[in-house]
């Protein structure tokens, strides 16, 4: 609860805002691409649970990319 | 060794779901819950006009606890979320906060026992207006492209990430944040609710067994219950805080500039 004197340009994300956000973006990317990757996989035949690993795997690297864009500086 | 549950006959044992729903008062329109509904919207209506009917430069008690509220939501909720654009927001989180924690307190309140937030039509409704809020306010200020294009696309990023990051955006802004909000102060207040059910109930039937010892047990129950009925207070205001901080910072992203 420190006073930030940079408060006016970051005031978008203040700590509790910026935890719940990490969390849910990663629950987000690893739904959003797992159904994806499912769909895939059902679409083109893949073996059972390739499409959704691999989507999944996928969905949780680009939350880790977006939470470092979105919640650093 | 099967107790008689003579003493406890009658009593909703194991409790279900069935125990959420208490008999219609008055058709199927009129429930103990929309009497609840209608006194924690009466009380309020009640408090905040008594108390700022005739404001003193020396504040009465009743104006000082509603100052005191209201000073609470602006300063660290309002402000600590969305800086000074948060203040014309702040009467209705103030509001949005005192409903909140009076139908949470109901969950406690000898006589009502229940609270309407555990079902999940309340914070659904609830949850709603948030979520139109925050984009009508969000529409309104940047116009409808360029809200959802600040809302979905992070600058600085080469393109191809686009395909990847927009869809988990999506999800996360449009989807997850209303339904999260909702869920979360039905799912408190829910097993809030239960949990009473079980200890309070539980040891009525430990009580009616016929074996000494489960009898004596029965005050470990009765302990718990009054234990989880104080720790269900705390609930109570926390998530009614929750639910305002959150809707706070959600409108504050919808207001915010460019990044």
């Amino acid at each position: 609860m420190a006073d930030n004197p940079h408060r006016k340009s970051s005031d978008e994300h203040s700590s509790e805002g910026a935890a719940g956000s990490v969390v849910g973006y990663l629950l987000a990317g690893i739904l959003v691409w797992g159904f994806l990757g499912w769909l895939a996989g059902e679409f083109l035949g893949l073996p059972t649970g390739i499409g959704i690993a691999v989507g999944m795997m996928l969905g949780a690297a680009g939350a880790i990319y977006l939470i470092m864009k979105r919640l650093s500086a | 060794m099967s107790g008689q549950l003579v003493a406890a006959e009658g009593l909703p044992w194991p409790p279900s779901v069935g125990d959420f729903y208490p008999p219609d008062l008055a058709g199927p329109w009129v429930t103990k819950f929309t009497l609840m509904i209608w006194l924690a919207v009466g009380l309020l209506i009640i408090f905040f006009m008594a108390t700022y009917r005739n404001p003193k430069l020396v504040p009465s008690k009743g104006q000082w606890m509603a100052e005191s509220v209201y000073g609470l939501v602006r300063d660290n909720i309002a402000r600590e979320q969305m800086g000074k654009d948060g203040i014309r927001f702040a009467p209705y989180f103030t509001v949005l906060f005192c409903f909140i924690v009076v139908t949470n307190l109901f969950g406690i309140v000898p006589g009502l026992q229940i609270s309407p937030n555990s079902h999940i039509a309340f914070p659904i409704v609830l949850a709603v207006i948030t979520y139109v809020m925050y984009l009508y306010i969000g529409v309104r200020k940047h116009g409808l492209g360029s809200y959802l294009k600040q809302t979905l696309i992070i600058p600085g990023v080469p393109w191809p990430m686009h395909f990847l990051l927009i869809p988990i955006e999506f999800l996360q802004n449009f989807i997850n944040r209303p339904v999260t909000l909702a869920v979360r102060l039905f799912a408190n207040m829910f097993a809030g609710h239960l949990i009473l059910l079980v200890f309070t109930v539980g040891g009525f039937v430990m009580l009616a067994s016929d074996n000494l010892f489960i009898q004596v047990s029965s005050i470990a129950a009765f302990l718990m219950a009054i234990l989880m009925a104080f720790f269900e207070v705390l609930v109570a205001l926390l998530q009614a805080y929750v639910f305002v901080t959150l809707t706070a910072n959600y409108i504050g992203s919808s207001l915010a500039d460019e990044h």
